[in-house]
């Protein structure tokens, strides 16, 4: 079940597990809205699940392709007449060439700078957006964003249960692309650059041209996301590009654990429900989410889905023992 | 006119270089040092623009701002290096950017719950708060003092790095820290001294830059970006880069921001992408 | 058949003031079992990085026949059927030993190794790396639980995954065990003269029996080369490396 961490068939049994959760949310959930931005952020998360556990990148500036999609979604939607999953998709490339661009520049740093070089881009996109108040709306972003039916007149979008629908059927495709490219030939590429990109240098990959691909894959996931949270608020305001959107799909991933797709729902479900929960307690909740970072990076290293994943495999194989027949003694 | 704006812009982002390479250089040391990233470098000047925010309320003078901004970051610095992160050490550079990302965080909610998440002005010292004439040329005080002290600390960091056997301890460790305990020097004090040092000089970079900029609770985050830019520009690990580093992209900032006041921020990670494509490892940087 | 070799011209490697590789001149035979040896610290190494594209020289050129190869990467070199091992193991512990040689072997199938929209190819000719090797048994083991002779035989797999013309093995009886060191010179023996191999090998016993030029490394410099017997008989090698001992 560990997608990332080694080669698993496909699809597996989280495959069915996810559509089951995803088909239950909005009755499980307090509100359907809630379950719209769980599923949201289920696909942010997963590009920086999908970037640290398969590929080993830890990027901390996937809030940017976030907000290029959000953006992209929100001006390709105001000024053209496209249905919403063209405008999604389109967003979702805009972000992925982006994503694109931004990695030739930062694979050229490895590590730490790597993570370094993720972060200020992160910023410049902000800053990019302020700066282009006439295309963004600056401070204001963009707002009055219509919701039209997914493709011309099929699909109306007019009610939160049909707005859930879509983001979920998006969300769940996203999932299942992921799963596959992870265990697919192209896969097995990534998690080797993991593991040890010195032999993937010299076994003859291309290491640089094969990391800029999976950025532009998690800019891709990312900037779905980010058109996807156009799509559920009818708006793309400017907390949607800064860095601290970045930080929070890290957040997330690193919550949920970064060993299986997984553990992007885990996390941004945790994450969003914690949120509407704490939020109205404490304003300072993100001090809790914080304590908590630092006690699953020191003591859950594989964060809540790899850690229920080790504890159900630790259960079974007891079972398995306690079932089978006890050796008969003399 | 013309002559005197561009001075005045030049002036201006030596001065932002000036407090961007104390800002950094901290950073690289302890990078150089013990290849440690830490992502809580940011609330380090944070807090120093914070508590001269508020020494300056209490006692009404920004001098004992000047003196217990420094002195409040460094201490935050060397706490959590003894605290936290040198349990860290050993752990996969991953877990350290967590890990002191988390710190930063808390911080910052810290500062917010302290005090509230507007900004707030910040007193420039009276005896600074005039004009000088250079000539027919006018320019802040403060402005001019803030590139007046930050280049004493400059060449005091600078001496204190080349010709001391502390600094010569610090160089040999950012080679080899095995090196170091051979030479029969205290590793972990090494350490804790680079901490204190870069945190202090840290909080110095937001002492400064308060009476310039006000105060907000996010300022941590942005001066961490800030700071990454200096130190991919100037080279990793390089007193010398730090310094070039964050004088490139002040200047760049200031000049930027007569020409285009909205994209003035966005220039200086264009100069970044620029530095990237020309000299992957930094101006001062080695492959 | 067309078979260049692999020519060094003049390549001199500086690591700030010191001088790892000067002016060493180097034409490796194609179907050759080709040694380079000398005492550590030599520069072998440092020679093997800059023929297989790991490290470019300061000066000097890279031909791969009249192709100059000396500012292409490593991972280009492959394509070209350059391979090489590493002194240090340099496996995927995580992964499978079938694992790290199908993504060997997949490695130089470029379209392959983009498709994402299917499983791994079953086809890669995974099996006779595995039997060449020795390692069929333990193909479902993760590598990193593999013995260090193990290890070492799937390293010199991974180096042939790709069908390689000229294979690079730094050492690749650097802590085997003596059961092993037969079993291994057998199968670096095997690989010529139908793929050139150069060898990097601190075990005279075997670089003597098995090789057919060797180049003698020290201090950065290329001091001797000829036959296994001329490498015996030159008073200059004794000397510098070789002692009383051969």
């Amino acid at each position: 079940m560990n997608t990332f961490s080694a080669y698993r068939p496909f699809p597996d049994a989280t495959t069915g597990a996810l559509a089951i959760v995803l088909v239950a949310l909005p009755f499980v959930l307090p509100s359907v809205t809630l379950a719209s931005e769980l599923v949201v952020f289920a696909v942010g998360a997963l590009s920086c699940t999908f970037l640290l556990g398969l590929v080993g990148l830890l990027s901390f500036g996937q809030g940017l392709f976030f907000g290029i999609g959000a953006y992209g979604a929100a001006l390709i939607l105001l000024h053209s007449n496209s249905g919403s999953l063209v405008a999604v998709l389109a967003a979702a490339a805009m972000a992925a060439i982006a994503a694109a661009i931004v990695g030739f520049l930062s694979v050229r740093r490895r590590g730490i700078y790597f993570v370094m070089l993720t972060l200020a881009f992160a910023q410049m996109g902000y800053f990019a957006m302020l700066a282009l108040k006439n295309v963004t709306g600056g401070e204001n972003g963009l707002t009055g964003v219509p919701r039209p039916p997914i493709v011309a007149d099929l699909g109306v979008l007019a009610h939160p249960q049909a707005v859930y629908a879509f983001l979920a059927a998006i969300c769940f495709l996203a999932f299942v692309l992921t799963q596959r490219v992870a265990s697919s030939p192209l896969g097995s590429v990534l998690r080797a650059i993991r593991e040890n990109d010195i032999r993937a240098d010299a076994l003859g990959y291309d290491v640089r041209l094969f990391k800029i691909a999976a950025l532009a894959f998690g800019g891709f996931l990312a900037g779905l996301a980010g058109a996807m949270h156009t799509i559920f608020l009818g708006l793309a305001p400017p907390n949607t590009i800064e860095p601290e959107m970045s930080e929070r799909l890290v957040i997330m991933a690193i919550i949920g654990g970064t060993g299986s797709p997984m553990g992007a729902l885990i996390g941004a479900g945790f994450y969003v429900l914690l949120a509407d929960f704490l939020s109205t307690l404490w304003p300072r909740w993100l001090m809790i989410i914080a304590f908590l970072m630092i006690a699953i990076v020191l003591f859950l290293p594989n964060g809540l889905w790899g850690s229920a994943e080790l504890l159900i495999g630790r259960w079974k194989s007891h079972r398995a023992r306690a079932v089978s027949p006890e050796p008969v003694d003399g | 006119m013309q002559g005197q704006v561009i001075l005045f812009q030049l002036l201006n982002g030596i001065g932002i270089g000036m407090i961007y390479f104390l800002l950094s250089v901290g950073l690289t040391m302890i990078f150089g040092l013990m290849r440690f990233v830490n992502f809580a470098h940011g609330t380090l000047y944070l807090v120093g623009a914070y508590t001269a925010y508020s020494v300056s309320l209490l006692t009404g003078s920004m001098w004992w701002a000047l003196a217990f901004g420094p002195l409040a970051a460094a201490v935050i610095a060397l706490i959590s290096e003894r605290l936290i992160l040198r349990h860290t050490y050993e752990m996969p550079h991953e877990a350290q950017i967590l890990v002191t990302f988390a710190l930063a965080l808390i911080f910052q909610e810290s500062i917010i719950l302290i005090f509230d998440p507007l900004a707030k002005n910040v007193p420039v010292p009276s005896l600074l708060s005039g004009i000088v004439f250079i000539g027919s040329f006018v320019y802040p005080a403060y402005r001019l003092a803030v590139v007046f002290a930050a280049a004493v600390i400059a060449i005091l960091l600078w001496f204190a790095l080349e010709r001391t056997r502390f600094g010569a301890a610090l160089r040999a460790g950012s080679e080899s820290t095995e090196m170091v305990s051979l030479l029969g020097i205290n590793v972990q004090k090494v350490f804790m001294v680079a901490f204190l040092v870069g945190g202090g000089l840290a909080g110095l970079a937001g002492t400064l830059s308060a009476p310039l900029r006000g105060v907000e609770p996010f300022m941590g985050s942005e001066a961490l970006g800030v700071a990454f830019v200096v130190v991919v520009v100037g080279g990793i690990g390089s007193f010398t880069g730090a310094l070039l580093g964050g004088l490139l992209i002040g200047v760049v900032q200031s000049m930027a921001s007569s020409l285009w006041p909205e994209g003035a921020r966005l220039m200086i990670y264009g100069a970044m992408a620029l530095v990237l494509l020309v000299r992957p490892a930094g101006l001062m940087g080695r492959s | 058949m067309d078979r260049p070799g692999i020519i060094a011209e003049n390549v001199g490697v500086r690591f700030g003031g010191f001088r790892a590789l000067n002016r060493i001149d180097l034409e490796i035979t194609p179907g050759n079992l080709h040694s380079i040896i000398g005492p550590n610290g030599a520069g072998k190494t440092t020679l093997f990085n800059v023929l297989t594209g790991r490290l470019q020289p300061s000066e000097g050129h890279v031909r791969l026949g009249v192709r100059d190869i000396t500012r292409m990467a490593a991972h280009g070199r492959v394509h070209l059927g350059i391979a090489r091992s590493f002194q240090v193991t340099n496996i995927f512990h995580n992964l499978t030993v079938a694992e790290n040689i199908r993504l060997a072997v997949q490695a130089v199938r470029r379209a392959e190794s983009w498709t994402f929209w299917r499983g791994v190819n079953p086809d890669l000719n995974v099996e006779e790396i595995l039997a060449a090797t020795g390692l069929q048994a333990r193909a479902a083991d993760r590598a990193g639980t593999l013995s260090h002779g193990a290890q070492r035989a799937l390293e010199i797999g991974m180096a042939l995954g790709s069908d390689p013309r000229y294979v690079f093995l730094d050492e690749p009886l650097a802590g085997v065990s003596i059961d092993d060191i037969h079993r291994i010179k057998n199968l670096i023996r095997s690989l010529t003269p139908r793929r050139t191999v150069v060898l990097i090998e601190h075990n005279m016993r075997v670089v003597l029996d098995i090789s057919d030029r060797i180049t003698v490394l020290a201090q950065g410099e290329a001091i001797a080369e000829g036959t296994p017997a001329d490498i015996r008989a030159n008073p200059l090698v004794r000397a510098a490396y070789l002692g009383a001992s051969v």
